[in-house]
């Protein structure tokens, strides 16, 4: 099959969208005749022009309070913020505004909105450009957030979450741009909500997501060579998390890993363990073991920062304790 | 400070492992991450590395041998730092890992392995608090199958029961034969008495039984006259026990050191001749009493115990029924047993156990004949009569036995 980089994978998704749409258009900084930071604007605005691909000044509040009220009016905005970090300036209009319009105003209006932005560290790029504010953006009812781990999922659930009547937060790990991977040539979609098996194993369960993927694979690899079969279980969407496959995997493995990148407390790793204990604690046969960043800033030290982020080693030292296993 | 390094547990299932081979010596200087032994399961031989920088201290388990996951095959001792010569580091004894090993160390003693260097108990239990910790999945196996967590052992942090020990306990709940519900059954009332009157009569006297085979010819030929008169006269037919105590109680009267009990330091030789007779009922066995058994016709013994067998059967027996026996008479020819050692009836001092009657071939006057006979066994209380005097009183009993013919 046809092979895609993650950053090439997102432009083709916004150019099948916009040609399938005339109502999709996309705002950001440097989206233009740049091509985004990340390139995955790279074409759009010679293809569909200064009208549908338009450029921004820095002032996130400003054009992400554009976007509710143009998806309020029936446009289908994909914004694009150039760092998640910035979310947070953003974040009043996305919380109290296309959160909760719908409710509001009793499901007269629809917020087809869809915020793309770049999360995580391992790029030793400082602790205002490493964050993952994924966890943040799940507590808020009304809000959809998807951070797809390959280039195939990334295409597939951008055009679904376009297609989507509500407000998406799309998380891109910076480190997966440069992913390459099959995408198929033909017009798909992925479903919001579902989660996929990356690995099927009988021992134990890791949850993860996003670039955790990757290492979850890879620390499964290292355990099977010491005979431990571990289920890694790609979340794709954290809100609404695919619950009934969380349990699925745990009443078959008995045990719990749950492996994110960002800081622990009150996260996507909490829910998922708290999921566990309510739903599947007679399942249980060991204690729930969380790897996720030590509870400090991400640092701009390249040696402190690996110290700070999960590594491969985490999680393997993480399912070792579950299974009550000495590590080797 | 010293590290230990034990034996990995490589899979769920793994109990014990095979020490290869060892790929460092004593005092070879390790990095974290270096191969230190090969280590071999049943289903896998791989690398054990090491976990810390250093230089590997004592080796506490040879290769070739196989120990419990988690035993201390060896240390990692600092750049600079000594091993004590036990092998043991100065700050941390050995077997204070703080897990519980995975099965008990008794499993693994120390001669079987070939090294006597190698701790009998690499790990100590951990003491079990009152609460017995278990996974929630165990726990519910544990439901599921009908388990009693208390006897389970848990092999995880603190004895934590996890889904492999209920596993491991199924299976061999699988293996032993299957056990199957024992039948409590209360000690009380007359069995009670029993059991306690037997225990007190085995302990506190000096048993000894003789068996001797006598003639009954006498007692079988006289019984058919009995009954052959009972038709005549309509009268009841006395069974073969009346007519045993009606001759023992005179035999009795000839000998009354078997007719007497022990108070303190005294004998006491017993006026009154009332002879028991064992009786088995629904309860339990029950002692008749016949009184003055020496007084009376064996037509009056058998009337007496025509009164005393129905009343014990019907559990309706009156004290005095039931008690005062001065020589207890067992017998258990009806059952075909031919002859036994009956236990005294404290605080009696003799009994007489009656076997079966039986047709056999014996010499009498020197030529082959065909004679009815019984065993006699006479159980006394030797601390307070001889063999010899006992054995005369069977010979009394058989001679009179005799006489009826």
């Amino acid at each position: 099959m046809r092979q895609l980089f993650y950053n090439q994978a997102i432009a083709e998704a916004l150019a099948e969208e916009m040609r399938r749409d005339q109502n999709v258009i996309l705002w950001g900084i440097d989206i233009g005749p740049y091509g985004g930071a990340n390139a995955c604007t790279k074409g759009l605005y010679e293809q569909f022009g200064p009208s549908r691909v338009i450029d921004m000044p820095v002032s996130e509040l400003g054009y992400v309070g554009m976007g509710v009220g143009a998806a309020a009016t029936g446009i289908r905005p994909v914004i694009e913020l150039q760092f998640s970090d910035w979310i947070t300036l953003a974040s009043e209009m996305i919380i109290n505004q296309a959160a909760k319009m719908r409710y509001m105003f009793g499901g007269v209006l629809q917020m087809p909105l869809v915020i793309r932005a770049p999360v995580g560290g391992y790029l030793s790029a400082g602790a205002q450009h490493s964050n993952s504010f994924e966890s943040m953006f799940s507590f808020v009812p009304g809000i959809k957030v998807i951070m797809p781990s390959t280039p195939y999922e990334a295409k597939g659930l951008l055009k679904s979450a376009i297609r989507d009547n509500n407000t998406v937060l799309f998380f891109e790990h910076k480190k997966l741009y440069a992913m390459k991977g099959e995408v198929p040539e033909e017009e798909y979609t992925l479903p919001i909500g579902k989660a996929d098996i990356k690995r099927p194993g009988s021992d134990v369960t890791i949850v993860t997501y996003a670039y955790m993927v990757g290492k979850s694979l890879a620390a499964a690899e290292t355990l099977a060579r010491q005979g431990v079969d571990c289920e890694v279980l790609d979340l794709r969407t954290i809100d609404p998390m695919d619950r009934e496959a969380v349990l699925a995997s745990v009443k078959k493995t008995g045990h719990l890993v749950v492996a994110q990148e960002t800081w622990r407390d009150c996260s996507v790793s909490s829910e998922v363990a708290a999921l566990v204990a309510e739903e599947a604690v007679d399942y249980l046969d060991g204690p729930v073991v969380r790897v996720t960043a030590k509870d400090v800033p991400i640092p701009f030290s390249p040696v402190l920062e690996e110290y700070v982020l999960p590594k491969e080693a985490d999680i393997v030292a993480a399912v070792n304790k579950v299974l009550n296993r000495v590590s080797v | 400070m010293a590290v230990e390094v034990v034996m990995p547990k490589l899979g769920l299932n793994m109990s014990e492992g095979r020490l290869v081979e060892w790929l460092k010596k004593e005092g070879d200087p390790v990095q974290r991450g270096e191969a230190l032994f090969v280590v071999e399961t049943d289903k896998v031989t791989t690398e054990s590395t090491a976990q810390i920088d250093g230089v590997l201290g004592k080796i506490l388990v040879e290769a070739g041998a196989t120990v419990p996951v988690r035993a201390v095959v060896a240390t990692i001792l600092a750049e600079g730092e000594a091993a004590d010569s036990s092998g043991r580091t100065a700050e941390r004894p050995l077997g204070t890992l703080g897990w519980s090993a995975p099965e008990s160390p008794a499993a693994h003693p120390a001669q079987e392995a070939p090294d006597p260097g190698i701790p009998a108990e690499p790990i100590q239990e951990t003491p079990r608090t009152g609460k017995i910790l278990a996974s929630p999945l165990a726990k519910r196996l544990a439901a599921e199958n009908g388990i009693d967590l208390g006897a389970v052992k848990g092999t995880g942090p603190d004895g934590r029961i996890g889904q492999e020990d209920i596993e491991r306990f199924l299976a061999d709940r699988k293996a032993a034969p299957a056990v199957r519900p024992v039948q409590s059954l209360p000690i009380e009332g007359v069995r009670a008495v029993i059991a306690e009157r037997m225990a007190l009569s085995l302990q506190t006297t000096a048993q000894l039984t003789l068996h001797s085979e006598v003639d009954a010819t006498g007692l079988v030929s006289y019984r058919e006259r009995m009954k052959a008169d009972a038709q005549r006269d309509a009268a009841p037919v006395p069974g073969y026990n009346a007519i045993l105590i009606s001759l023992v109680a005179r035999a009795l009267k000839e000998h009354p050191r078997l007719n007497a009990r022990q108070v303190g330091k005294t004998l006491q030789l017993l006026p009154e001749i009332h002879v028991g007779l064992a009786v088995d009922t629904e309860a339990g066995l029950v002692v008749v009493v016949v009184r003055d058994a020496d007084q009376k016709s064996i037509a009056e013994i058998h009337q007496d115990l025509d009164r005393l067998t129905e009343r014990a059967l019907a559990r309706r027996s009156q004290p005095d029924d039931v008690s005062g026996s001065t020589f207890t008479i067992t017998n258990l020819g009806n059952f075909g047993v031919d002859s036994f050692t009956p236990i005294l009836n404290p605080p009696e001092v003799g009994i007489l156990g009656v076997g079966r009657i039986t047709d056999k071939l014996v010499i009498a006057n020197g030529k082959v004949a065909q004679r009815p006979m019984v065993t006699l066994s006479l159980t006394f209380d030797h601390r307070l009569v001889d063999g010899a005097p006992a054995a005369r009183f069977l010979q009394v009993v058989a001679g009179y036995m005799a006489e009826l013919a």
